[in-house]
């Protein structure tokens, strides 16, 4: 909120008229200013409040369409097709492909992991 | 329909009967709720407790879907079927919201949350949950095995990478 002062503006033949009276002015005008910021600081409150309520409840329409989604056709759709057998078999072979692919890569004569544990193996014994 | 924000249920009495009426009155399931227990201790709030649950297996109100009930108590930090918190301050914070008149685009809004709730009331809640447990397991195993296969890839990927330099040092 702007808390600057406004500044009034008159033209120059009543301003020297006004001469004497700017205290007087002055009072008048931020009272009417302070009249003002209270009311635009109310209009916001009551805005962001009804924005407020709008938002919880889009938020909660969307929470309730999840779990409905959830119950009605996820949960079926996964009982009468269940996949997670065929799932864990493949990944099974899958991880033991990789195994095996990592057993072999370290095992080949010049392989970082032989290299190092030969160097532990000299620094420990030699 | 009310807007769904928190409301609290005060009982005197936590016998099943008797809980089983004040539900019945209440808009449990349709609102969230919580009930304040740090009164009772030990064995007096397990009975409540089941009474509770039992109270609402006999309503056929499922405790947390579509509005949850919660226990406010700081003595038990969880419940196999009730959700507890240890202060009404910890309860989430999504329902925490003033009620106020509501302008058209949000009587259209509750309208509908009403007709989805209603939806999910309708639907066999409990059996779904049964289900969903049954299926654990597996997917767990499947969790496993895919954080297993990844690690693998990593390493592999490591060892692909490495530059020749790197090699050489």
């Amino acid at each position: 909120m702007n808390d600057k002062k406004k500044k009034l503006r008159v033209p120059k033949g009543v301003a020297d008229s006004l001469d004497g009276f700017e205290d007087v002015i002055d009072v008048f005008l931020e009272e009417q200013e302070a009249e003002e910021r209270e009311r635009n600081k109310k209009d916001l409150e009551k805005h962001s409040a009804n924005h407020e309520l709008f938002d919880f409840l889009q938020k909660e329409m969307s929470r309730l369409e999840s779990l409905d989604s959830l119950l009605a056709e996820k949960i079926p759709n996964m009982m009468n097709n269940p996949q997670i057998d065929l799932l864990l078999r493949k990944q099974q072979e899958t991880s033991f492909y990789k195994r095996e692919e990592v057993i072999k890569a370290i095992k080949t004569p010049n392989s970082d992991f032989l290299i190092l544990l030969g160097r532990l193996f000299d620094s420990s014994f030699s | 329909m009310r807007i769904p924000i928190y409301e609290e249920i005060t009982a005197d009495d936590f016998d099943l009967s008797f809980l089983c009426d004040l539900f019945a009155t209440k808009k449990i399931g349709k609102i969230p709720m919580y009930i304040v227990l740090h009164h009772l201790h030990g064995e007096e709030l397990e009975t409540a407790m089941s009474n509770i649950t039992e109270a609402l297996i006999m309503l056929n109100i499922h405790p947390k879907i579509p509005y949850p009930l919660y226990i406010v108590t700081r003595e038990v930090s969880h419940h196999k079927d009730l959700s507890v918190v240890r202060s009404v301050e910890e309860l989430p914070r999504h329902f925490h919201n003033k009620a106020r008149r509501l302008r058209s685009k949000e009587l259209a809004l509750l309208s509908k949350c009403s007709i989805l709730s209603k939806k999910l009331v309708n639907q066999n809640i409990h059996q779904r949950f049964r289900q969903i447990r049954k299926t654990a397991s597996p997917q767990r195993q499947l969790f496993d095995q895919c954080k297993q296969t990844h690690f693998f890839q990593q390493i592999i990927d490591g060892i692909n990478n490495r530059k020749p330099e790197d090699k050489e040092d």
